[in-house]
């Protein structure tokens, strides 16, 4: 649907209308790499960015949230890291090489020799071992930090550069769940040993809020909720960044981060799809800002109960059909400006396994209908709704109504708004559902309870589909994120194989095996694929977009410069 | 009087005891689990394992039979000591003391910019009762009044902020406020407080300048005036030297009245405006469930609001040497 | 503190003109469906007659509400009206002809011939929402009043009459309640019970009372040594025969006017509560909702502010209007 703003402007093609032009999209400039003559390059100016939050911690095995990972991504260096075409790589500038057994089982990494912190203590192979030797202490709380280090089954140091890995089984993802991050020995093993959690003696707290790392820059100072101030570390080897100074800038508001960009406050800011659409068009963005928008890997979805609390989607046919209720098309036109794309199921249409093919229902009331009445859900003709009779436990048959409540976390402007869209279609095929907002503590205890019907969330897959395995997998619903209990046997011989096969060729077409299943049994129905927006002001250069976003990937910030004046 | 303002703070101690027990067994008896909070906010695939979420609630201190909890929680409290926040790690004292202090900073500015304001404005109006100094400024009042201050503070930054660009409107300062010089830094504040101020400040100028003029007005048709008057004495002479500091007492009581639930905070303002004061972090510290902070600043309040009612009646007793008390 | 702000009203200030808006904006929250919803008020249907918006309207009434049902098939989550009916037979429909959910073409469009005060982000009709958004303020206004207010008279009442130690305790009861975060205790609520219209009722009633509390304790302090109370002591009524029969008549009336007044400030606080989130949930009507629609969009469609500021502005004014006019009326009779 063609609104006459834009109407408007495509009368402005012809010449002499070029006075009032929006912003420009993916400006080839904005993605000029770092060039090898530094003369060009602005050494000792400051990149201003902008963040949400506060970091949690500036702990990097305490650390969680995004925002914590735009500090990692800086202030250390990892063996491991991820390009932005989402592909794990051995860091040259850390480990020189690393080597795994014919059986998978072990494997040695070897460090550079010349590493050292930012208070110039060396880093060894001790370091390595104790950091993971705090990641897997119970006592301490690393919540992201273990994700895959527990799949390590010991970790030794061979002398002052070599670390030999043993892994528990024999898995594709071994040599990236290498990738955990390094602490200074010198530092943390003594508050260790005063308080074991790293979280609550006054040294250790301390310690978290001024951090050593070994990365291209390091820490300054944190003014509470207002900033985070880093400077380049001028003793980091090659290559060396462009920018001085970053200041992190806490602005939790997107209006305030706009106006701050436009007034030349910051120099970036991710832009939700209403502001890349409906606000970045005026003048005065177009005289400050460009935009950038490309491929995401985030995936919203709506998860059904299927533990029996909501006798609804017991049924297969019912899930598909409330599927087919879903007009995308609608939602994202609407509520996603033309933004977003289809869902193609859990695995994005980029990644490795990927399918060409739009694996997501049509948008087909129709058919929706004829599947409730295959189901058994029949209209009442006294008020229209959809009832059926459930046969209870003690033999008492109860007539149930079609009618069910989703889950919407607060905070999400566009949840629910995508909820409205799809209650009127529901409404068209007989089913009453109504929607409840709930503040993020409680809708996390509820969904991970299984105290809910239905619930609204995001996904957003990893560089390896083994990921899925949490969404999924029968053992996911006690400890990771099958929320809807989804158990089936054919998923799990999948996944498994998809986990144990180090063939790509072989590892795919598990992968894609997953997804067909998948798509029968509709334990999720996932709606749209969010891409990744975001402004910078006119003179940055060398950015380069990555599904999980412009800086999150490597060389990510490091390779943002600016022009020398 | 002495043994009356020993007697109510004694009595308050145990009206403080109560609300914060209340508050105590409500934050930690009520849904939501702090340790959950954070696990929406990750990153990656997976989840806060069961026995993480149960590390991170017995560092936290959440184990524990709750009235021992609160009785704990009580003893730190009389030396001051609010324990850590769960969300940052932060001492909630100096978070507290922080926050308050601009909260209150404020709102004293709001209160005197709307006393001076509103006395002279009462003052006149009083002076000429009846006239259509009075009955328009009345009117003004009247309507000033019933808008409610978020309803203003909308029409505030969507007309000053967003269309006329006149004047900030998010957050305490520019993000660049780290590299201004002092003075630089205290006007770029001031700008960003401007809007919020003028929030909290135009219903105590209504309502504060009705209440002078119709004390005024009553002190005007007063014998002692009319003595004056008639000994030659000019009308502003009368009005500001005789009549106004009479008809001021009454206003202490108001201010006192008023000031408890100022310096708590405007919470639904502060959000509206981004602007980080008390209110603002009440009303994230009960979205995290961010319990020693909601604690302290409960206590915090219950404790501002407590003493300023004492204040305000011990300031009546001592003013008007009419009253007595039993 | 809103009894001071209100000027004196002028001479010849008639009853009418303090009751009408109030009176104005009750109505409409009674009859919101009779002036915005998408099926007629009376239409003509395969020679039958229909009157699918008055029994919507019937619905918000007190007591008939839940007895009271839309005819079939008007009552049918999916019946499309505006297609559904012949044009040529009979149909009168509401002024506004939309649904305040209803989901149209053309979002966050400005003021037009089809949509009087323009669409909401979700391409929802504003004026149809201004409409529906006064039964929920009307309904929350009074009723969360009305409860504020019996909880106050029989804590008030206790307090006075007795005196002494029970007047102690109530009396820090009311110190402690308006020094509770008022703010915990409305999330807490919201969580047991599920966010909605009773919860906000609920939250406001429990804690606007004590003003009113205040209140009746003055009087009953002032009139428990009046000689009618002793009298009826003397002949051994009990203290609830007193309270209620003896004092409670004459302490009323203060009582009713600062529950006028009262009224408003819960409007007002309601419409607070909906713009952060925690009273009544999307996606009913409500105008904290809409305000906070209008903040969200602020940069692109800023005339989303106005009609819930003014439609919040005149209801607040209606009630102190007709505050005003009964606090002149109760000065005067004491007079």
């Amino acid at each position: 649907m063609i609104r006459p703003r834009f109407a408007f402007l495509g009368i402005l093609l012809l010449p002499g209308g070029m006075a009032v032009a929006s912003a420009p999209v993916n400006p080839p400039a904005l993605f000029e790499p770092l060039p090898a003559d530094r003369a060009r390059v602005a050494e000792q100016s400051t990149l201003h960015r902008r963040i949400r939050a506060e970091p949690s911690s500036l702990n990097p095995l305490l650390m969680f949230t995004a925002v914590d990972a735009e500090f990692e991504s800086l202030l250390w260096d990892r063996p491991v890291v991820l390009d932005a075409g989402m592909n794990w790589r051995l860091n040259p500038r850390v480990a020189v090489d690393y080597t795994e057994s014919s059986d998978h089982l072990s494997a040695v990494l070897i460090l550079r020799s010349d590493l050292r912190w930012h208070d110039g203590a060396p880093l060894t192979a001790e370091d390595v071992v104790f950091s993971w030797r705090r990641i897997m202490d119970d006592r301490v709380v690393a919540r992201q930090a273990r994700t895959g280090a527990d799949q390590i089954a010991d970790c030794v140091a061979r002398g002052p550069h070599a670390i030999h890995f043993r892994f528990k089984n024999a898995l594709p993802t071994n040599p990236w769940n290498t990738d955990f991050p390094i602490v200074p020995r010198h530092l943390y093993g003594p508050a260790a040993e005063a308080d074991p959690t790293l979280a609550a003696a006054e040294e250790s707290v301390r310690l978290n809020r001024h951090p050593v790392g070994n990365g291209p820059y390091r820490f300054v100072e944190w003014l509470d909720g207002q900033r985070v101030v880093l400077e380049r570390w001028e003793d980091y080897t090659d290559p060396k960044p462009a920018f001085r100074h970053i200041i992190f800038h806490v602005i939790p508001d997107n209006h305030a981060a706009l106006l701050a960009l436009e007034s030349g406050h910051i120099d970036e800011t991710p832009l939700t799809p209403q502001q890349f659409a409906r606000e970045t068009d005026g003048a005065r963005f177009a005289e400050a800002a460009v935009k950038l928008r490309g491929p995401g890997w985030t995936t919203y979805y709506i998860g059904w109960n299927l533990r029996g609390d909501a006798p609804l989607f017991a049924d297969a046919r019912v899930r598909r059909a409330l599927g087919h209720a879903v007009n995308k098309a609608l939602i994202i036109e609407r509520v996603y400006f033309g933004l977003f794309t289809e869902a193609t199921g859990v695995f994005h249409a980029d990644s490795s396994v990927g399918g060409s093919e739009a694996a997501g229902s049509v948008f087909d009331l129709r058919i929706a209908g004829e599947l409730l009445d295959e189901a058994g859900w029949m209209r009442d003709p006294e008020d229209g709704w959809r009832y059926r009779e459930i046969m209870a436990g003690d033999g008492a048959s109860r007539r149930l109504r079609a009618a069910f409540t989703l889950n919407l976390p607060q905070g999400s402007q566009t949840a629910p708004a995508v909820a409205e869209i799809f209650q009127q279609d529901l409404r068209k095929v007989g089913v009453d559902m109504t929607t409840q907002v709930l503040e993020w503590s409680v809708f996390n205890e509820r969904n991970f309870n299984g105290n809910f019907e239905a619930y609204f969330g995001a996904w957003t897959s990893g560089p390896d589909p083994d990921d899925a395995w949490n969404l999924f997998h029968s053992t996911a619903r006690a400890n990771g994120r099958n929320y809807t209990g989804y158990a089936s046997a054919a998923a799990d011989e999948l996944l498994a194989r998809g986990r144990a096969t180090f063939e790509p060729e072989a590892r795919r077409e598990a992968y894609r095996g997953l997804a067909e299943v998948v798509r029968t049994d509709e334990p999720y129905t996932f709606l749209v694929s969010a891409p990744t927006l975001w402004a910078f002001s006119k003179d940055m250069r060398g950015v380069e977009n990555s599904p999980r976003g412009p800086s999150l990937v490597y060389p990510g910030v490091r390779g943002w410069w600016r022009e020398a004046k | 009087m002495w043994r009356y303002a020993l007697r109510r703070l004694f009595w308050g101690v145990p009206t403080f005891l109560f609300i914060t027990l209340v508050t105590f067994f409500i934050v930690h008896l009520g849904p939501g689990d702090p340790a959950f909070v954070s696990a929406g906010a990750s990153t990656g695939s997976t989840e806060l394992a069961a026995e993480a979420r149960a590390r991170l609630r017995s560092q936290w201190g959440l184990d524990g039979p709750l009235v021992e909890r609160y009785v704990r929680w009580v003893g730190r409290c009389v030396r001051l000591d609010f324990g850590r926040s769960f969300h940052d790690g932060q001492s909630v004292r100096a978070k507290l003391g922080e926050r308050f202090a601009r909260t209150a900073l404020l709102a004293l500015a709001a209160l005197v910019v709307a006393l001076l304001i509103a006395i002279p404005v009462g003052a006149q109006a009083a002076a000429h009762a009846g006239g259509w100094f009075d009955r328009g400024v009345g009117l003004l009042c009247f309507g000033l009044f019933a808008i409610p201050r978020y309803v203003m503070g909308m029409l505030l930054i969507v007309v000053v902020g967003v269309q006329l660009r006149w004047l900030p409107f998010m957050g305490m300062g520019s993000p660049d406020a780290g590299e201004m010089p002092g003075i630089e830094r205290w006007v770029d504040v001031a700008r960003h407080s401007l809007l919020i101020g003028a929030c909290l400040c135009y219903p105590l100028a209504a309502y504060l300048s009705r209440f002078v003029r119709d004390n005024v007005a009553a002190v005007l048709s007063e014998d002692y005036i009319r003595t004056a008057r008639a000994k030659g004495a000019s009308r502003m002479r009368v009005l500001y030297v005789h009549a106004l500091p009479n008809a001021l007492l009454p206003l202490l009581t108001v201010i006192g009245l008023a000031l408890p639930g100022l310096l708590s905070g405007a919470v639904i303002l502060e959000v509206m405006f981004s602007w980080p004061g008390m209110g603002r972090l009440m009303f994230d510290a009960v979205m995290q469930r961010d319990y020693p902070v909601i604690l302290g600043a409960s206590a915090l309040a219950a404790v501002v609001v407590l003493l300023g009612t004492l204040a305000v009646d011990l300031l009546y007793a001592a003013a008007d040497p009419r009253v007595r008390y039993t | 503190m809103t009894q001071a702000a209100t000027p004196s009203m002028g001479r010849g200030c008639r009853a009418a003109l303090a009751f009408l808006p109030a009176l104005v904006i009750g109505l409409l929250a009674l009859g919101a469906p009779l002036l915005a919803w998408d099926q007629p008020v009376a239409c003509r249907h395969e020679g039958r007659w229909f009157f699918p918006a008055l029994t919507a309207a019937g619905q918000n009434l007190p007591l008939v509400g839940r007895v009271v049902r839309r005819p079939i098939p008007f009552r049918y989550p999916d019946f499309d009206a505006r297609a559904t009916l012949d044009p040529a037979a009979f149909a009168l429909w509401p002024p506004v002809a939309f649904h305040p959910d209803e989901i149209t073409a053309q979002a966050l469009s400005g003021p037009s011939r089809t949509h009087w005060l323009g669409t909401d982000d979700r391409g929802r009709d504003v004026a149809s929402r201004l409409i529906h958004g006064a039964t929920v303020s009307v309904r929350v206004g009074v009723l969360a009043t009305l409860l504020a207010g019996l909880i106050g008279v029989a804590v008030g009442a206790v307090a006075g009459y007795f005196g002494g130690w029970v007047d102690g305790l109530l009396s820090r009861l009311i110190e402690a309640t308006i020094c509770f975060p008022v703010l915990f205790l409305i999330l807490a609520i919201l969580a047991w019970l599920s966010p909605g219209v009773t919860a906000v009722i609920l939250v406001i009633g429990l804690t606007q009372w004590t003003s009113v509390a205040r209140l009746v304790r003055a009087e009953f302090l002032r009139m428990a040594s009046a000689d009618y109370v002793l009298a009826a002591r003397a002949y051994g009524a009990s203290a609830a025969r007193i309270i209620v029969r003896h004092m409670l008549p004459g302490a009323l009336a203060p009582v009713v006017v600062t529950l006028t007044f009262g009224v408003a400030e819960a409007v007002v606080i309601e419409a607070g509560l909906s713009w952060l989130g925690l009273g009544v949930p999307a996606p009913t009507a409500s105008w904290g909702g809409m305000l906070r629609s209008a903040y969200e969009q602020m940069r692109s469609a800023p005339h989303l502010v106005y009609p819930p500021c003014i439609a919040i502005f005149v209801t607040v004014i209606a009630c102190h209007l007709a505050g005003a006019w009964l606090r002149k009326r109760l000065d005067s009779a004491a007079r």
